[in-house]
Order: C-alpha cells, then sequence, then structure tokens
C-alpha cells in the first residue's frame, strides 16, 4: 500500500532531554490516526518534525517515498502537507476571513478568479460562508477553527496534520468537526487528548512514551450492525 | 467592518486617506482657520452618541499636549503655545472620530485595498495581529492578579510581581513570533498578504465627508489664529 508518512527509528531531544526513542510510523494513503500521549510528551515537536518545521536529529523520515533529510527537503512538499496549529491566532496570515483562506493559494500564484471561486466552495462545504468578510480575530474560538482548517483544505493537501483540534471548542462544533474530518478523504495525524473525538474519527490511535510509539487501539475492523439490546459501534 | 452597527459606515479606505491628507494639510499650515472645524462638525454629528467617549479619550492625550504648551508659555510664547494646542486637538479630534469602531485590522485592510506597499502593509497587519495578541495576554494576566487577590502596594512583591509580568508578556510575544514564522514557513509567506476584494463600497457618508474635508483643507477663509 501506498504510504505517506514513513518515520524509522526517530529520536528526539528537547532543551537537552530525550523525549522519546525509536519511534516508529507509518501512514497510508488516505489513513486517519491519532497520537496520544501525556502533557510535555513531544506529540507537537512529532507533528513539527513530520511538517518540517524542525530538524530531524536522529533516523529517517519519509514523506511519498521521498526521504527528507534536512528542512531544505521539505520545500517541494509544502504544498502537499497541511497542518492546522492548536492555537488558530497563531495560523492567520490575512485580516479578513475570506483573504485568510485563500493566503496559500495566491502565494503559489493561482489567479484571483480561481481562487476566489475555490474560496466560495470551500467556506460553503465547511458552512461559513456567512463570516467570508469579517475580520478573523473577531470570531469565536469555534469559527476561529473552521477558518483555519478551510485555509488548510483549500491547498487540497495530501497529508493533513492536526494539532488539539478541539481545542476550546464546544460540543456541537466538536461533532460539526467530526463530520467534517469524516468526509475528508486524506491521511490525518491528530495529535490529541480527546478520546471520544479521536475515536470518531481515526482508524488507529497510537500511544507516544519515551521507548517509542506503540499502536494502542485499531478501530478498523470496528463495524455498526444490529444487536438486539440496541445498535452503537463497537469492536469484535 | 465596523465593530458597531450603530455608526454611520465609513469605508477604512476612505478613512486613512482623509486622516493623512487632514493631519498633514493642519500640521504643516501657518494658520489655523476656520472651515478646518467642518469636517470635525460633520464627524461629530454622525458620532453624535459617542462624543462623551471620543471627548475623554482626547482629554487624555491631551495631557502630553499640555506640557509641550506649557513648556512654550514658559517662554512666554503665548500665540505659538495656542497655536500647537489647537493644531494638536484638530488633528487628534479627526483622527478618533474617524477611525471610531474601527480597530488596528481595519486600516491594514485600509493600506492593502489602497495598494500600499506589500512590505509596509505586512509590517503593519503582522504589528497590529502582535498587538492584539499581547494585549489579550496582559488582560488574561491582569485578570489572574485580580482574581488572586494581588493588591499593588509599595513593596518588594509588587516590584516583583511587575516584573515578572513584564517577563511573560516579552515571553509570549517571542512565542508568538515564533509561530508566525512556522505559519509563514507551512503557508507559503513571501512577502505579501493578499486580498481577494476586487472593489470597495463607498457609502454616501463617504462622499459627504471626503466633500467636506478637501473643501475645509482648501477654503482658507477667516483665520483662527
Amino acid at each position: 500500500m501506498s504510504c505517506s508518512v514513513n518515520i524509522k527509528n526517530l529520536s528526539t531531544s528537547r532543551d537537552g532531554v530525550r523525549l522519546y526513542e525509536n519511534v516508529t510510523l507509518d501512514v497510508s494513503h488516505k489513513e486517519k490516526i491519532a497520537i496520544i500521549g501525556p502533557n510535555g510528551c513531544g506529540k507537537t515537536t512529532l507533528l513539527e518534525i513530520i511538517a518540517g518545521l524542525r530538524n530531524l536529529e536522529e533516523g529517517t523520515l519519509e514523506l511519498f517515498h521521498q526521504p527528507m533529510h534536512s528542512l531544505e527537503d521539505f520545500k517541494n512538499m509544502r504544498h502537499l502537507i497541511g497542518y492546522l496549529f492548536q492555537d488558530s491566532d497563531n495560523q492567520f496570515l490575512a485580516p479578513v476571513v475570506e483573504d485568510d483562506v485563500a493566503f496559500s493559494l495566491l502565494a503559489s500564484g493561482v489567479s484571483k478568479e480561481e481562487t476566489k471561486l475555490k474560496t466560495a466552495m470551500i467556506l460553503q462545504d465547511l458552512g461559513i460562508s456567512h463570516l467570508a468578510k469579517k475580520i478573523v480575530y473577531h470570531l469565536s474560538g469555534g469559527e476561529k477553527k473552521l477558518v483555519a482548517l478551510a485555509g488548510v483544505l483549500i491547498m487540497e493537501p495530501k497529508l493533513m496534520l492536526l494539532d488539539e483540534p478541539t481545542n476550546g471548542l464546544d460540543q456541537a462544533m466538536q461533532l460539526r468537526l467530526v463530520d467534517i474530518l469524516g468526509r475528508i478523504d486524506k491521511s490525518i495525524i491528530i495529535v490529541s487528548h480527546h478520546k471520544e473525538f479521536i475515536e470518531l474519527v481515526v482508524e488507529k490511535i497510537y500511544e507516544i512514551t519515551p521507548t517509542g510509539l506503540s499502536c494502542s487501539l485499531n478501530l478498523k475492523d470496528e463495524h455498526n450492525h444490529h444487536h438486539e439490546h440496541g445498535d452503537h459501534p463497537h469492536t469484535h | 467592518m465596523d465593530k458597531t452597527q450603530t455608526q454611520p459606515r465609513i469605508a477604512p479606505t476612505t478613512a486613512l486617506l482623509l486622516a493623512l491628507s487632514y493631519s498633514t494639510v493642519v500640521a504643516l499650515q501657518e494658520h489655523l482657520y476656520a472651515p478646518m472645524l467642518l469636517p470635525l462638525l460633520l464627524l461629530g454629528w454622525l458620532h453624535r452618541a459617542l462624543l462623551w467617549s471620543i471627548f475623554k479619550r482626547l482629554f487624555w492625550l491631551n495631557t502630553l499636549i499640555a506640557i509641550v504648551a506649557a513648556s512654550m508659555l514658559w517662554q512666554e510664547n503665548y500665540e505659538l503655545a495656542l497655536l500647537v494646542f489647537l493644531r494638536s486637538n484638530f488633528i487628534l479630534l479627526f483622527v478618533l472620530m474617524i477611525f471610531q469602531g474601527k480597530d488596528e485590522f481595519s486600516i491594514a485592510i485600509a493600506m492593502q485595498r489602497l495598494h500600499l506597499p506589500h512590505k509596509l502593509t505586512s509590517i503593519f497587519f503582522f504589528t497590529a495581529k502582535s498587538i492584539f495578541l499581547i494585549k489579550r495576554e496582559f488582560t488574561l494576566f491582569k485578570n489572574t492578579l485580580h482574581v488572586r487577590g494581588f493588591m499593588p502596594k509599595t513593596n518588594l512583591l509588587t516590584y516583583k510581581t511587575m516584573a515578572g509580568f513584564v517577563g511573560i508578556l516579552f515571553i509570549k510575544a517571542l512565542e508568538r513570533s515564533l509561530w508566525l514564522q512556522k505559519a509563514m514557513h507551512l503557508r507559503g509567506f513571501c512577502g505579501e498578504v493578499y486580498t481577494l476584494e476586487a472593489h470597495q463600497d463607498f457609502s454616501v457618508y463617504d462622499t459627504l465627508l471626503a466633500f467636506i474635508t478637501i473643501l475645509s483643507l482648501v477654503w482658507r477663509q477667516g483665520a483662527l489664529i
């Protein structure tokens, strides 16, 4: 099966302290996985390494079968990777919603007409067309998250990295996000503490520990069928 | 883009252009003329519901102007002191009223739509963004101090807390700048903040205010001082 991310024996330190060793991870094409672990264990650091925001210390990383040795190697991969920050405010690069969503397309040289069309489509798809002309910093936390997600999705990345996507979202907005992510047909890596949320979105859950990454839950075989005692998703 | 819907809508581009023109001409004129009051009167009428808060802000801004004027009074240059005082207040009042209900982002949008140099627009927007986010951290920290029962006094604890406060703001500012750099890397920033807006909507207030302001700047009758 074609692989979006292939990590072998990755070891990472932060401020001289070893976070984890020998992390090995394969994420297949269109596979959705989650990474969980205690605070400060290096989940965001791992996402940053995959996104090319942080240098690889030890181990190997391949993205779409291309070995990534230095940050320079990521330059040609940028359009294939979408990264949703934990704090959406950090992600915005334009004051108005539609301008921010369109940013990456315009920066990559796509015409204004085409960008305008795609922006309108993506805003409509996420149900936030009414926010198009608003200033991003005046929106609520949930609205900001959706605008940031629209800015990621508009580039049609093959791999999406989501850092604590439910942070600050109410129940209704979380369910909306589950629905949106469920419809996205791409490889997704989610870092989150929110187990109920990730169980609704991903196929596999990995737990990060100082000694590596272990698959703590595989929901691939989970399916729905009828039981006399009621219908609910479960694993056999 | 206005925060409050109750005020007449003056486009950010109109506000920025008129504020620049009015400030420049009033600042560089040898005399102040009576017609220069016209745009102030019109803006005052448009913002009549908010005049009290506007004048309160003007009063506090006047503390600095008062020091400058006082230094001239000290030299017994009464006419110059009055000219500096009036000139500064004309400009401040115009800027306060024309940007009433607009925030720093409106100015960034106006700069974008006026097609000012990309670097200038980007720097202004990212500065506005940083100030907005740091202001939020400031409010959060201030509220934390209130909630935890902190009462400022003339003692070492207060000085230490305030020093810590400033330190935290610096650290937060640094963190934000690092995240901004990451966002720029990921989203392909190359020196320009783009806009999709092709045209601008101007209301009747924009036209009226522009007409009155230009008229006030070219009609040099009735020197006040």
